[in-house]
């Protein structure tokens, strides 16, 4: 009788699973981005706007580099739903808070699926996941020096006016 | 159909391999069905993913049937909570079997100084 599963694909159902869970978590992620971009422009902070926009965008490019994997050995991709984000913040910091939260949930999640494909002697998906390991250690720190930007300018006065500008900076010095 | 091929079955179905087109035929009341490996396994995780135990507690009356659609498999009709346990039993039990069989020829593979 054939060996039906080896004429699939090498990649184990599970690995298959928890990529497929992580193309929705990065689906997931662009969304957030993009609620947060909408709240920023709205309330007037247009370079902060921009920032999650480009954020929001390179979400989805991770999305699509972890779908096309999948295809690429043969799993099948599933196209993700993404659930209803949360819209509101309370405040301009809360919003950078929320980002960093959602960046080390994703680090997380990588970081288990790539225990896992070495529990499973997947080399390929770990080597894969590798770019993304690297990824999430410049995605924490981009939300977290945003953050510091609050307790260095100080949201007083026109604070809120010098963080947004310098948000706009510190997208520069990661695209460089 | 080369029937010693059975790979699972139960008092409501069957389920065979065949060589010759490497499918996975399924036998579950009226339906009779003919998948890809791949296809298979997103069947099977779709029936598995069904959570039947939220829609026993459910009153209402759609929460009683599943409607499976799956146009290229021919697939169009109704399935009641019972019958869903049941081809959910015979998928998983047809999966253990394609797994094991593909467990066994890695084995049968491997260089004698590794086993």
């Amino acid at each position: 009788m054939k060996d039906l599963l080896r004429q699939r694909t090498s990649l184990k159902e599970e690995i298959e699973i928890l990529l497929n869970n992580q193309v929705k978590m990065e689906a997931e992620a662009s969304a957030k981005y993009l609620a947060m971009a909408s709240w920023c422009d709205r309330n007037g902070f247009r370079n902060s706007a921009k920032y999650f926009l480009k954020q929001s965008e390179e979400e989805r490019g991770h999305m699509i580099k972890i779908f096309n994997y999948i295809m690429t050995v043969g799993g099948t991709a599933v196209s993700p739903e993404v659930v209803a984000v949360r819209q509101e913040f309370p405040t301009f910091r809360s919003v950078f808070e929320a980002a960093l939260e959602s960046e080390i949930a994703v680090t997380q999640s990588i970081n288990r699926i790539v225990t896992q494909s070495r529990r499973e002697e997947d080399y390929a998906t770990e080597s894969f996941l590798h770019w993304f390991v690297n990824e999430q250690v410049e995605e924490e720190d981009n939300a977290r020096r945003a953050i510091e930007l609050f307790d260095v300018i100080g949201e007083e006065g026109t604070g809120q006016y010098f963080i947004d500008k310098a948000i706009l900076k510190l997208n520069q010095d990661h695209i460089e | 159909m080369n029937t010693s091929n059975e790979l699972f079955s139960t008092s409501k179905g069957q389920s065979f391999q065949c060589d010759l087109t490497s499918r996975v035929i399924i036998q579950f009341g009226e339906m009779d069905i003919r998948l890809k490996i791949k296809d298979f396994l997103s069947f099977r995780r779709f029936i598995n993913n069904i959570d039947i135990q939220s829609r026993l507690f459910d009153l209402s009356d759609e929460s009683d049937y599943e409607f499976l659609e799956a146009p290229q498999l021919n697939i169009c009709r109704r399935f009641t909570l019972c019958e869903l346990i049941q081809l959910r039993d015979l998928l998983n039990g047809t999966q253990f079997a394609i797994e094991l069989n593909s467990l066994l020829h890695q084995l049968a593979f491997c260089p004698a100084e590794l086993v």
